[in-house]
């Protein structure tokens, strides 16, 4: 056999994670890539097919395990879980803000429209706009900021803002062993 | 209060716990009996002090395999057989948990209490990864009305600990569970912000609360418990002389807490909790002469030399100080023309005149007039207290006259202003006369019997004599200062063998053993030996600088005082002193250093000592 046909056979073996990020801050990818050198270990394990800080994919690839950041807070976020759900095995709530709902449900208290009025100071100049999403290109934003699993089915919850990058890999791993990782003690956190 | 305070000569009982057998005794609590055998059972709504209600029901146990009970409100029985750590409970307590967790906002990224926070602890043992209850997101307004204590009730899990702290601890009752129902909260009073209700700001409920949902803006934010060193030392700020647990981070304090194994149960008061660490003033760290930074040693040479010209010196020390700094003072300015004034020592030295007569005359021990303890208060049938500017001066004693007033004591409070404590007392009496008035016409109907009640002629002269049938205790508050009402209370309580306890004006009893003599009117120097003194200990202080030509000022921070101070030396903060202070009880109470001094002095007492070699 060739060589390249041995790094396919490799690659069949491995399990394919993907990751999204719905309404978050994007702080759960950052502490991911602190796994650092660890990451080359953990591909030989995993093949990341989507993840936006790692490799260029936009949509949401099927994938043996599904992994999301954020709340869903905007109609976008809710078609993204939903093609995870679909696509993955298994979905994971990575954070607070996906698993129990984190500091992006702060706005859950203000009316929508004030705070978009607020936030983006009414209109500036006659060009721009407040963005309400009405129209086609800016995702509407929901009534409220929530959890991902008042959407979809969840399997496995990873909590912390953000949870600390050993706890990810080690989830992950146990993941691609077809295990359920077990996250409590040290390694559950909320802050 | 515990239930484990049984005589120990009551029947035991044995009991199996998760398997391991274990000894009690008859009335304890399954939660009792555990501890003791060294065997967790998680808790939230209980605590230390407190009477046990069962809100959380954290502490649920399976008994005999047949039925769940909450272990803090369960007495033991000979025989159960008890589970604690089962898969079953603990998916009814992270239930509990989830509900606790969604009814209100809890956000731990950014709360004040992360990482000290029981209830986030709880979570964890739990395993709460998640909520299966949807969540509710209430609006809630922090209430932040009260200087040092904030509410926030998005973080309130209705255990009421600061209810009951409020309550049995404080005796103050100002918190309560209000709108019944699945809307109730905790308020304040009939529902009005805290910083407008009853509440004295002691800060009891912030250091009882579980979570977050109270706290001090003083120390939020400023770091977590377990990255925090604990010193204790005694507050300086009245002659109860409580024990200041002192939490500190990084060479700064962080917060202060009250002994919760101590009799005051942990509480403390506004002064001694808060306002310590209150104080935003600047701090002297240099000496000055003439508005000018000069050397320590310029400085202490200058103070010589005029303290050496003068015509007379009129000294005045800050009764915060340790008794070794005081007595150091005492001993420098004996080398001078000087005379020396603290706060205090005019009630000091007339209490042990009167003392001392009556000594002679009723031929009563003076030790047996006094109260043994301060806490002992509290057991007393009757409570007679001259001068209720107690609950300002000296609020934890106030707490213990609550207290004891909320249970079976009768309270008689004699007053000429406002009574501050007319909410818990069985009879106020409000002054127009003398205090003295009232009490010889006790002293008149008490000797002469009941017969001579019908002739009293105030009114509630005859309540306050009939109340002394029991053990009776007289507080004398800070006000008094005429030996004639001291001569009747005195002698009251000597032919009515009873007890008296003294609360004067000084916060160190040991003003007492410090002479002190009234100033001279044209004296040319005035040394103010003012520490982080303020308000109106300074004022004085400022009166008699304003009577000087020249004045020094040893002083911790910045003031009117300071500023127009010739010289100015530079004075340790309460948390840099060493030594000993006297509390109300006669009790000899360490001060300790907390953190090591920041300015360029390491000892009060070694400046004032050489202030004293020179003029030798
Ligand atoms: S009170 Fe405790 S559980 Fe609630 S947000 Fe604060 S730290 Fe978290
Ligand atoms: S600060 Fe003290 S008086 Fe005020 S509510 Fe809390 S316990 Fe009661
Ligand atoms: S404020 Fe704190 S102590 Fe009071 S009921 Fe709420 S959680 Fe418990
Ligand atoms: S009661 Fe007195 S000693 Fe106790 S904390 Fe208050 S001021 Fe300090
Ligand atoms: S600790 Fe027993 S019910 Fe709360």
């Amino acid at each position: 056999m060739s060589a390249q046909t041995d790094a396919e056979a490799q690659d069949n073996d491995r399990t394919t994670v993907a990751t999204v990020c719905l309404g978050g801050c994007s702080g759960c990818h950052m502490e991911f890539l602190n796994i650092d050198h660890g990451l080359v270990d953990l591909v030989e394990d995993v093949d990341i097919v989507a993840s936006h800080m790692i490799v260029d994919e936009k949509g949401v690839p099927e994938a043996d395990i599904g992994i999301a950041e954020g709340v869903v807070t905007n109609e976008e976020n809710v078609e993204v879980a939903e093609a995870l759900r679909e696509h993955c095995d298994t979905v994971v709530a990575w954070g607070d803000c996906a698993a129990l709902r984190g500091i992006m449900s702060l706005r859950n208290y203000q009316d929508r429209d004030e705070m978009l009025e607020e936030t983006f100071m009414g209109e500036a100049d006659d060009e721009s706009e407040v963005p309400f999403g009405d129209d086609e290109g800016i995702p509407k934003l929901l009534e409220d900021a929530r959890p991902l699993d008042e959407y979809i089915d969840v399997d496995v919850y990873v909590p912390g803002c953000p949870p600390d990058a050993d706890v990810m890999k080690e989830s992950l791993e146990a993941l691609a062993r077809g295990e359920t990782p077990e996250i409590e003690g040290d390694k559950l956190q909320y802050d | 209060m515990s239930k484990a305070t049984q005589s120990e000569a009551e029947t035991g009982v044995t009991l199996e716990i998760d398997g391991r057998e274990v000894q009690a005794r008859d009335g304890q609590t399954i939660l009792e009996a555990a501890r003791e055998a060294g065997i967790d059972i998680p808790t939230l709504c209980e605590h230390a002090n407190l009477s046990n209600v069962g809100a959380c029901r954290m502490c649920l146990v399976e008994v005999d395999g047949e039925r769940n009970e909450t272990a803090c409100t369960t007495a033991v029985q000979d025989g159960m057989d008890i589970s604690v750590d089962t898969d079953e409970l603990w998916n009814h307590r992270r239930t509990m948990l989830e509900m606790m967790f969604a009814d209100q906002n809890h956000y731990c990224m950014y709360c004040e209490m992360e990482g000290d926070c029981e209830l986030e602890d709880m979570f964890n043992r739990a395993g709460l990864d998640s909520s299966r209850v949807p969540l509710e997101y209430p609006d809630i307004e922090p209430d932040t009305s009260n200087e040092y204590v904030t509410m926030d009730l998005d973080r309130c899990i209705g255990c009421g600990r600061c209810i009951r702290t409020c309550d049995e601890i404080v005796g103050n009752g100002t918190l309560n569970f209000g709108n019944r129902g699945r809307e109730t909260t905790i308020v304040a009073d009939d529902d009005v912000p805290l910083g407008e209700s009853s509440c004295i700001s002691c800060g009891s409920c912030v250091q009882a609360c579980p979570t977050g949902a109270l706290y001090s803006p003083l120390s939020a934010y400023k770091g977590r418990e377990r990255d925090c060193e604990v010193e204790t030392t005694t507050c300086s700020e009245c002659s109860v002389g409580c024990e200041l647990e002192v939490f500190t981070n990084s060479g700064r304090i962080v917060k202060i807490e009250g002994n919760e194994d101590g009799p005051a149960g942990g509480q403390l008061c506004e002064m001694g909790r808060f306002e310590l660490l209150a104080d935003g003033r600047e701090r002297i760290t240099e000496p000055r002469v003439d508005g000018e930074t000069v050397d320590l040693a310029d400085a202490i040479d200058r103070a010589r030399t005029a303290l050496t010209e003068a015509n007379g010196v009129n000294a005045f020390a800050s009764d915060r100080l340790p008794r070794e700094t005081l007595e150091a003072l005492s001993e420098t300015l004996s080398e001078y023309d000087a005379s020396v004034e603290i706060p205090g020592a005019e009630r000091a030295a007339l209490e042990s005149d009167v003392l001392a007569a009556l000594e002679a005359e009723l031929d009563v021990e003076t030790a047996d007039l006094l109260v043994d303890s301060l806490h002992d208060i509290e057991d007393s049938d009757t409570l007679v207290v001259y001068d209720t500017g107690i609950v300002e001066t000296h609020p934890v004693v106030a707490s213990y006259v609550r207290r004891a007033a909320n249970g079976e004591t009768t309270l008689v409070t004699i007053d000429d202003g406002t009574d501050r404590l007319e909410r818990f007392a069985d009879h106020s009496i409000e002054l127009d006369a003398p205090t003295a008035t009232v009490t010889e016409q006790v002293t008149d109907v008490f000797e002469a019997g009941t017969e001579a009640l019908a002739d009293a002629a105030i009114e509630d002269v005859v309540d306050v004599s009939l109340e002394l049938s029991g053990d009776a205790t007289f507080v004398l508050g800070p006000d008094v200062d005429d030996a004639e009402t001291m001569v009747d209370v005195f002698g009251l309580a000597a032919t009515s063998d009873n007890d008296v306890l003294s609360l004067g004006p000084g916060r160190n009893r040991a003003v007492a053993d410090v002479p002190t003599d009234d100033l001279e009117a044209d004296a040319e120097v005035a040394y103010l030996l003012a520490a982080d003194d303020r308000g109106e200990d300074l004022d004085r202080q400022i009166e008699l600088a304003r009577g000087a030509e020249t004045v020094i000022v040893q002083a911790t921070r910045e003031s009117a005082l300071t500023e127009i101070a010739d010289i100015v030396l530079p004075a340790l903060d309460w948390f840099e002193r060493e030594g000993t202070t006297v509390d109300a009880d006669d009790d000899q109470r360490a001060v300790e250093r907390v953190l090591d001094p920041r300015g360029e002095i390491d000892s009060d007492r070694e400046i004032i000592a050489e202030l004293q070699e020179v003029a030798a």
